[in-house]
This record gives structure tokens, C-alpha cells and sequence, in this order.
């Protein structure tokens, strides 16, 4: 909104004043000019609730500050002005230029104009069909005994995908991240509960959309449309106390930012898994964390094997891994839990991490030995990389379950587990059995031919990451 | 002799630092360096370290913080305190990186929703192909000029 439209609606405005003609003298030069200055510009400042309000939003229990604030070493002044004070400012030779003052924003959700609800038809998700989970669910790997975390806005707990026990615990932060007693377990939006039911969800009336439908997680509520990092900080700090070995987290800010890097080191170092979200604002764009290289970094493709035009990819500048996201999951189009009881098709890279996050749960209860960057390893050396997925976009490629299960445990890939669920899984029952023989060899075999020789470069310098 | 690195700080807190009238109180979050040859700081180390850099930088400023949260798994910690004192904590040789509580923009990555209803998901699924929805007709193109 501009100045004059603030105006014809408040009243007042918020604007920055920036000071004419620098002194001679450098910084204490234009230190002191700004001094003199403002207290000739002062009368065209006013005060206002609006002002007060804006500028008690981050000093709390704080006196109302005065009309106006000098900057001095910057030669900016910033205050509240009504229509006559910012026509004496625009006309004041003191004054090089006036700008609308910058205020946060949220960025909200855009909400489609016909209702989001679906009904699902039983049988596998689509992406859950083509990550091949099947054939790791009838060989019994369904994340029994895996802790998951999950940073995002919640989750309806009441929803039927997370009846038995899908919700080992679940925490909510305030803003300055201290825990907040005796939450309830409910979503602020609908995201949370979308990415949770990825995860975790158990199956409902035959319709399969929870990559690890026994695995337990563990559900921090960080976000309302929020941009307080404590929260998220608050969130991570009581996942790892809850023991997770997996965490997935479909946020992060735009850009690069390497405030976090050590914080990643921190949960790499005790042996967790972060699963992040590279980002959906497109071609050469990212958000930190889901850009570093300490990160299993998820960018989305749809059922076209192709990458979704949203999801984002970038190159960084940095020696080892520059490209992001490592590799993509189902992102567009993805059907899975809305709070109340019903579903609805959502589409980003938030949607293809809990994907991979569940992935990773799979594998590991196949080989509970393995470090965290042995099952990151097995994922990327699953990848196939399509014509149709250029790898400036998808990296890697799009994971196999089986195939990183061979990587990771032959001797569990080759053998399907004769006591497995008597429910045939839809995706299984269509596809052909794995084939018996030396699972070793066939491993090496079938990684080569299937390994691009850059996915192989990255999958070994992957090995790095932990 | 080694020197230690200056933190890194997100150029949000170094705006909300600069905004902040003597006194103010700004939020900001602070992760710990983590020691040569150690993988991380134990929970009992991050909270030894941050008690003695705070009570440091209360000393150098003269300002008490507001809040404190200590993230004792995350070797880092949230703090609410008058511009000063974030100012000292800032300057303690134990901080890795900081950034403002408060960031311009929301974390959430915000999903794509669907254009259309949720009919498209229940024609396709299980289907080989999915059968196109009519297209909707095209008012007829004006010409220009």
C-alpha cells in the first residue's frame, strides 16, 4: 500500500525519511547534521495507536516510544506522519526522499475457490505406487519402532489416520519457543496434518497414503503462518529429546542463510536424519535449511515424472554439493489427511519431503544398524533420474524403495517376508516378484547400470554429509 | 595464535538492532560454537555456556535480558533482551550464529492448491488414463489494433 492510500485509510502512515546532501566529515559529519536536522523536521511527525502499535510489536512491556526515531549514523529518520506532515516532508529541502516505512508480512496460503476436499478411492497414493513402498511394506518394513519428527502447524490428532498410536507425542511452542503446557493436539492450519498423515498415516477404508503406516511421530507445532525462529528451534530441541531419528521439516526461510548450519551439524551429530523442503518458488531459488549440503534436500515431481514447475533448484556456491534439492519426491497432486475427517489434494516440496522422511523410516527399521548417512546414502544411490527430469532440476533424480533397500541391506531386499500382511498391497501385487539370486552382485549390477555418472559423484560425496 | 571467527548474523537482527532505540528490547536467536574435536555440546554444556556468556555480557552492558529458552539439545537459545545486551551477547567468542526471532517472512513453504476440484484426483486414480475435463470455451479473440 502506498503512502497516500495508507493515509486516505488510517490517517497516518509509517514512513522513512532519508536526509539530504552528506557533510563533509564522513559518518560523525552526518551523524551531527542528522541531529540538527531532526529537530527542525520534528513538527511534521505525529503520533498514532497505529504507530505505537507497530512499534511495540517486538518490545513488549515497553514504554510507547515518541513520534519519531533518528537514525543518525544513517541519516534516515523513521516516524508517523498524517496528510500535512507528509506533504511538509515531500516539500522540505532537507529531505532527499520519503518512502513508505517496510512492515512485516505474512505470506498466507492461497485457498482454492472450489472445496479442497476429496474422496479417496482405496489402494496406494500415487506417489506411494511409484517410490515402490510396497515392496518394502511386504517384506515387513512399515517403520515399526521408528520415531519421526515432524516440524509443522500441527496435526489433528483426532483424524482416523492417526489412530494406533500414530502420535507418540506432540508439543506446541510460544514465541520465544518454551514449550506450552498441555497442548492439544490440533493443526493451526491444515499443512501439518497433510505432512503428518504422509508420514505416519495408517491406512483408512483401504486407501493407502502414509509412506510408514507403523512408525510413530512426534508432532511439534511451530507455525502459524509463523516467522518466529524460536518456535522452530523450540520444536527441533524437543524432537531430539523425544529420541527421533528422522525429522522432517517442510520449512524454511527464502534464500540462502547460514544461520542455521550449525544447528543442522548439531542434529547430524546425534545421529538424526533432517528431511527438508528445498522450496516452491521455482527455478533458481531455495530456502535455508533445505539448501545446505548437512540436509536430505527434497524438491517435488509429479505423476509425469516430470519436476513441477514450482519446486525449487539452485546451484550454491560452495565446493562439495552445490546443487539443490538432492533429489525429488511426489509433491504435486498429493492426497492425504485435512483436519476433520476428510482428505484433500495438496501440491510442493512440502508434500514430497514427508515422502522421503517415511522412506527413510522404512529403511532404517530394515537395517536399525545403519548411521543416518547410511540411509541417506542408500536413498540417493536408489535415484533414477528420467529424460524428462534435467538434472539442474532434479539432481538425482526420483528414489526407489527397493532399490535403496538392496543398497542398504541386500540380504533384507532379496528375502519377502512370508508373514507379511495377508492384505495385498495394490502397487505389490502388480508388480513382478524381486528376483531370487546373489543380491550382492545384483545390487552392484543393477546401482551401475542404473547410476548416472554424476548421480554417482554426488550419491559418494553424499557420504560426506554426516 | 587463532582467532575466532565473527558469527554469523542474518541481516534481519542486524536491522532490528540498528531500529532499536537505547534500551529496546530486541529478540534474537543464538546457536553455540561447537568445540574442536567434539561433535557437539552436550545439553549440560549448552547450558553452562549460555548462563556464563549471559551473565558476561550483563556485567560489560549493564543490561539484564527479559527471556531466556535454552535449547539444550541444539547447543543455542532464544533471547529477549535490551539492544545492549543482545549487542554483548553478539560479541561473546562462544556464539556461532545469530538472527532475529522475528524474521520478515513466514518459514511456512505455503503448498500449491488445486486450480480445480478434487474430482481430477478421484477420475485419475486407478484409471490408465484419465479422462480430460471439457475445456471451457473461449470467448473469441479481439483483434488488436
Amino acid at each position: 500500500m502506498s503512502v497516500e492510500a495508507t493515509l486516505e485509510q488510517f490517517g497516518v502512515a509509517e514512513v522513512i525519511v532519508s536526509l539530504q546532501a552528506v557533510p563533509p566529515g564522513g559518518m560523525e559529519g552526518l551523524a551531527a547534521a542528522t541531529e540538527i536536522k531532526q529537530r527542525n523536521l520534528a513538527h511534521y511527525f505525529t503520533t498514532s495507536d497505529r504507530a505505537t502499535r507497530s512499534l511495540l510489536a517486538a518490545t513488549s512491556n515497553k514504554p510507547a516510544p515518541g513520534p519519531y526515531r533518528v537514525y543518525e549514523h544513517l541519516g534516515l529518520v523513521l516516524g508517523t506522519v498524517n496528510k500535512s506532515g507528509w506533504a511538509g516532508l515531500k516539500a522540505d529541502p532537507q529531505v532527499a526522499d520519503v518512502e513508505d516505512a517496510p512492515q512485516f508480512s505474512l505470506i498466507h496460503p492461497i485457498r482454492p475457490l472450489a472445496a479442497g476436499a476429496v474422496t479417496p478411492t482405496p489402494g496406494p497414493t500415487w506417489g506411494l505406487s511409484k517410490l515402490r513402498v510396497a515392496e518394502l511394506w511386504s517384506r515387513g518394513f512399515r517403520g515399526q519402532g521408528l520415531r519421526i519428527g515432524h516440524i509443522d502447524t500441527g496435526v489433528d490428532g483426532k483424524h482416523p489416520a492417526f489412530r494406533q498410536k500414530a502420535i507418540g507425542g506432540f508439543a506446541e511452542f510460544d514465541m520465544i519457543g518454551n514449550e506450552v503446557a498441555q497442548p492439544k493436539v490440533t493443526d493451526s492450519g491444515d499443512h501439518g496434518t497433510h505432512t503428518a498423515a504422509t508420514i505416519v498415516g495408517r491406512p483408512v477404508n483401504g486407501f493407502e497414503f502414509g509412506v510408514a503406516p507403523a512408525a510413530t511421530l512426534y508432532s511439534a507445532k511451530v507455525i502459524e503462518g509463523g516467522n518466529v525462529v524460536a518456535r522452530v528451534l523450540g520444536g527441533l530441541n524437543w524432537c531430539l529429546g523425544q529420541q527421533v531419528k528422522i525429522i522432517s521439516i517442510s520449512l524454511g526461510l527464502r534464500g540462502y542463510t547460514p544461520s542455521f548450519l550449525t544447528l543442522i551439524q548439531a542434529l547430524r551429530a546425534r545421529g538424526v536424519l533432517p528431511v527438508v523442503a528445498v522450496g516452491n518458488e521455482g527455478v533458481d531459488t531455495s530456502r535455508s535449511p533445505g539448501n545446505y549440503d548437512n540436509v536430505l534436500s527434497v524438491g517435488a515431481s509429479d505423476r509425469q515424472n516430470k519436476v513441477a514447475t514450482y519446486s525449487s533448484s539452485q546451484s550454491i556456491k560452495r565446493p562439495q554439493d552445490p546443487l539443490v534439492p538432492d533429489l525429488v519426491g511426489p509433491g504435486s497432486d498429493v492426497i492425504s489427511a485435512q483436519p476433520g475427517k476428510g482428505y484433500q489434494l495438496l501440491s510442493g516440496t512440502s508434500m514430497a519431503t514427508p515422502h522421503i522422511a517415511g522412506l527413510a523410516a522404512l529403511l532404517w527399521q530394515a537395517a536399525p544398524a545403519a548411521t543416518h548417512a547410511d540411509v541417506e546414502r542408500a536413498i540417493l544411490q536408489s535415484c533414477q533420474r528420467p529424460p524428462s527430469m534435467p538434472q539442474g532440476r532434479a539432481n538425482r533424480g526420483f528414489p526407489d524403495a527397493l532399490e535403496a533397500l538392496k543398497f542398504l541391506n541386500p540380504s533384507a531386499a532379496a528375502k519377502p517376508k512370508p508373514s507379511a500382511p495377508a492384505r495385498k498391497p495394490v502397487a505389490a501385487a502388480k508388480k513382478k516378484a524381486p528376483k531370487p539370486g546373489p543380491a550382492k552382485k545384483g545390487t552392484v549390477k543393477k546401482a551401475a547400470g542404473k547410476t548416472t555418472p554424476a548421480a554417482a559423484k554426488k550419491a559418494k560425496a553424499a557420504g560426506k554429509k554426516g | 595464535m587463532t582467532t575466532t571467527p565473527s558469527p554469523e548474523v542474518d541481516a534481519e537482527l542486524t536491522r532490528q538492532l540498528s531500529r532499536a532505540a537505547p534500551g529496546e528490547a530486541v529478540q534474537g536467536v543464538f546457536v553455540l560454537r561447537t568445540p574442536p574435536k567434539q561433535p557437539y555440546l552436550t545439553a549440560a554444556e549448552t547450558r553452562d555456556q549460555v548462563h556464563a556468556l549471559l551473565t558476561a555480557a550483563q556485567k560489560h552492558c549493564g543490561f539484564d535480558c527479559e527471556q531466556v529458552t535454552i535449547f539444550e539439545n541444539l547447543q543455542s537459545f532464544a533471547l529477549q533482551a535490551p539492544r545492549e545486551m543482545v549487542q554483548a551477547v553478539l560479541a561473546s567468542p562462544q556464539i556461532a550464529s545469530a538472527m532475529a526471532n522475528a524474521q520478515p517472512e513466514s518459514l511456512q513453504i505455503d503448498p500449491i492448491r488445486p486450480s480445480q476440484g478434487p474430482a481430477g484426483e478421484r477420475r485419475t486414480r486407478g484409471s490408465k488414463a484419465a479422462p480430460k475435463a471439457p475445456s471451457p470455451k473461449r470467448p473469441p479473440r479481439k483483434k488488436s489494433g
